[in-house]
């Protein structure tokens, strides 16, 4: 039996169409996977279920009723419940307290502690036995956070459930382990949808998979009619095969090694990555989401100052602990959250775009503003940023204009290596093509070398003279010349191949 | 383009949203006059407006401690200002000793005791990463305590310089001098935060922390450095503050620490940091004097001031709220 049925969902963020026209739906008692590449909708049609967002267009239907939440709770009222990706867990709180957060018996004015705790302990001892429910949340390890956070989502008892990349948190053993209990609750009737980037995950728990590609779904997959074949399945996620047009002639390895790392550990994130950038390569970085691409660059650019890692740039030894060391070797990143990482939004362009230079050694103490302002005025020229005047907050500009002040800030700086990570997201075409032909054209009349990191596998197939794909924090793969396309930079993100 | 984008571009419009906290904060200094005069007699006149300006001339200088150091942002705060002039002042009293030819020793004195209180400020504040609020309110005490153990063994005796005396106590004129101090000081303050590279990393450093950071910008140096040019100055001003009681006293200083605060806001400086318009601060201290004056005039005293103050502050941060929100 049908629970619930979506058609025609549309949903925009800004200017960004995210879903154009997405359909779902899913059956009592069958767990249904949902699948696709970066951003091609399968997030936020989950959302939009779930009441996390409202859609623009289209109709949900549950259980044959016309619904529309304005909220999670209002969902969650309903029997739809959502696990999420980042954990809305309270760290002071324990395990019991957090499970039954926020649907405590209301009944009377005190809680009922021990049906509280006798529920959390019924739902945890099925999920993973012997964690005890009087635990802090901030002592758990993060497998153990994503189980409480799935047994927050099961105490309400929902009729339909969407975990949202619940495994990516887990260990093997703790996937299994889930895995035996959403089989147990489908059997008992609940609907599942279930999404994860890992493919083998999804083939094993899965009954039938929904496929995603640019916002609308594109195929669907019944495991048992059509059987499980993940080539099949990598082809519904790229399209048809389109051969990559490649606007500028692919380099051959070699050339004069400008940027070499070995062994770059970071925490969880990154684990012994090795690379070599070679003079005027534009080296691209693959792999799913949040498998430490943007943890490498913001490395590479010195962010994190407990990471040892002494890199060798221009035959020099360069400690990566310290920004002002990698800019003094003109490694310069252009950071991914434009608004978190990159600009000063209530400031103006003039000082967005001359800031770097108040971290240079040797500069007057009073700034040069007629200096300033003419190679400010130069940056937005050949950058075409559109905007009134210099003074005007970079706030009211448009998020490509945004993203072209985040590159011109490195704009008067000579540069030897270029960090972009996702320097097109969220940025209209013209925006992105302006974006792109400045940084080739620096690749080829400066010579400079650029580390691309891009969610989009387009713009890697189109740019790249190589990939390197991260999974799980280590460089997995290297594809080279003609491996370089759409097609097995997926199937290798995802381990098909 | 729509509408809303359009005036968003148009120069006039920049102009007066740019501006439109300091047009709030003349507006409601014009509306106290008024009501002033409409409640109270003869309360609308030139003297009166410059009595009111002397008088709020030293919450407008501590005022520009707290400006500089909420600029850097982090909850940026100084709440030490108060026993750091008062020990400065307290300190230098008989050593100047009513003689100008001592002063030089007195100012020498003033930068050691700024240098060191501002140092500590910003070393535990930026480097070892606490709390502003708490690291000035401690520092607070400590001076508090020091001062106090200083004065209960003798009484303190000096007078200050002459020259201090007529910098912040005589007039020419009808024009009070201190008045010129605030006239040569604001523009130097604009030139320091906007001219200089400490002044724009600081305002960077105040919106977005971690973009200075990946800029190159040593951000926790920025911010340190805040805190030693507000530990300066106020040291400075206790020099004034003697200047123009002609004594100096125990408490003399920490009447104006909240005050200077309350400048800040009603002047419209983000307490978030990133910004810093001096002539705000200034219009903010000149309100709230205005205000305790209408209020001491309505026979409302010492406790209708911080009656009003508080009203005035919570009415204008739920005003203000949507900034900070935006962000």
């Amino acid at each position: 039996m049908k629970v619930l049925e979506a058609t025609g969902i549309k949903k925009c963020f800004g200017g960004v169409v995210a879903l154009s026209d997405g359909n779902f739906s899913c059956q009592e008692g069958r767990i249904t996977g949902l699948l696709g590449a970066n951003g091609s909708g399968k997030s936020t049609i989950s959302k939009i279920i779930a009441g996390v967002y409202s859609a623009d267009a289209g109709e949900i239907r549950y259980k044959d009723r016309l619904v529309r939440y304005r909220n999670p709770n209002e969902a969650r009222k309903d029997g739809i419940a959502m696990v999420y990706q980042n954990l809305s867990l309270v760290p002071d709180l324990t395990v019991w307290q957090n499970i039954v957060l926020g649907a405590e018996e209301k009944k009377r004015l005190f809680l009922d502690n021990k049906a509280a705790k006798n529920l959390s302990k019924e739902i945890i001892d099925q999920l993973l036995p012997g964690l005890d429910i009087g635990k802090m949340v901030y002592e758990l390890n993060p497998g153990e956070m994503q189980i409480v956070e799935i047994a927050k989502a099961i105490s309400a008892e929902p009729k339909l459930l969407i975990l949202d990349e619940p495994t990516s948190a887990l260990e093997k053993a703790q996937v299994k382990s889930l895995f035996r209990f959403v089989r147990s609750l489908a059997e008992r009737g609940v609907a599942i949808n279930f999404t994860s980037h890992r493919l083998w995950e999804v083939m094993e728990i899965c009954d039938d998979i929904i496929i995603f590609r640019n916002g609308e779904n594109v195929g669907s997959l019944d495991f048992e009619r059509d059987g499980r074949d993940p080539e099949r399945i990598v082809s519904y996620i790229t399209g048809d095969v389109q051969k990559v047009k490649v606007s500028r002639e692919r380099r051959k390895n070699g050339g004069k090694s400008v940027l070499e790392v070995k062994g770059l550990n970071y925490g969880k994130f990154l684990r012994d990555v090795s690379l070599d950038l070679k003079k005027g390569e534009i080296l691209g970085i693959g792999g799913l989401a949040g498998q430490g691409q943007h943890e490498l660059l913001l490395a590479l650019a010195g962010n994190y100052p407990s990471v040892d890692c002494v890199a060798t740039i221009d035959g020099e030894k360069v400690r990566l602990n310290r920004p002002a060391n990698s800019i003094r070797h003109s490694v310069l990143l252009v950071p991914g959250d434009r608004e978190l990482e990159g600009l000063f939004l209530k400031q103006s362009v003039y000082t967005n775009v001359i800031f770097p230079k108040l971290g240079l050694k040797h500069q007057p103490l009073f700034t040069p503003r007629a200096k300033y302002r003419k190679e400010c005025e130069r940056a937005v020229d050949v950058l075409s940023i559109k905007t009134s005047s210099l003074d005007m907050p970079v706030r009211t500009l448009s998020g490509g204009n945004q993203q072209k002040v985040v590159v011109g800030k490195w704009f008067s700086f000579s540069t030897n290596v270029l960090l972009l990570a996702d320097p097109a997201k969220g940025v209209d075409i013209g925006a992105k093509r302006d974006l792109y032909g400045y940084i080739v054209n620096q690749v080829r009349e400066k010579g400079i070398s650029v580390i691309l990191y891009a969610s989009d596998t387009e713009e890697l197939a189109e740019y790249c003279d190589r990939v390197l794909i991260m999974y799980e924090g280590q460089i997995v793969a290297s594809l080279e010349g003609d491996d370089i396309n759409e097609d097995t930079i997926i199937a290798t993100s995802m381990r098909v191949r | 383009m729509n509408v809303a984008a359009r005036m968003r571009t148009n120069p006039a419009f920049r102009f007066v949203d740019q501006y439109k906290k300091l047009f709030i904060a003349f507006l409601l200094i014009i509306f106290l006059f008024l009501l002033g005069e409409v409640t109270v007699s003869n309360f609308l006149s030139f003297a009166q407006l410059l009595l009111t300006v002397k008088l709020a001339s030293f919450i407008a200088l501590f005022g520009l401690c707290q400006m500089i150091v909420m600029a850097g942002g982090g909850g940026g705060l100084d709440m030490s200002v108060g026993y750091t002039a008062t020990m400065t002042a307290v300190l230098t009293a008989s050593m100047m000793d009513g003689r100008n030819e001592n002063l030089w020793i007195a100012m020498l004195v003033a930068l050691v005791i700024g240098l060191a209180v501002g140092v500590a400020n910003g070393l535990l504040t930026a480097y070892v990463k606490l709390p502003p609020l708490v690291v000035t309110m401690s520092m607070s005490l400590i001076l508090q305590g020091g001062i106090n153990v200083y004065t209960a063994g003798a009484n303190i005796t000096g007078k200050p310089s002459p020259i201090l005396q007529i910098m912040a106590a005589k007039s020419i004129g009808i024009f009070p001098n201190i008045l010129f101090i605030l006239l040569i000081l604001t523009p130097v303050v604009m030139i320091l935060l906007y001219r200089t590279k400490w002044g724009l990393a600081l305002f960077g450093t105040g919106t977005n922390e971690t973009a200075a950071y990946l800029s190159g910008v040593n951000v926790k140096r920025v911010r340190c450095i805040s805190f030693v040019i507000s530990g300066i100055l106020s040291s400075f001003i206790g020099l004034l503050l003697i200047g123009n009681m002609g004594i100096a006293f125990k408490d003399m200083g920490s009447n104006y620490v909240m005050p200077s605060i309350a400048a800040v806001v009603v002047g419209g400086v983000s307490m978030n940091g990133g910004d810093g318009n001096y002539i705000g601060v200034i219009l903010g201290a000149i309100f709230l004097q205005t205000l305790t004056n209408l209020l001491v005039a309505m026979g409302w005293g010492d406790a209708g001031k911080w009656l009003g103050f508080g009203i005035v502050l919570f009415i204008l941060l739920i005003v203000y709220v949507n900034d900070i929100r935006s962000r």
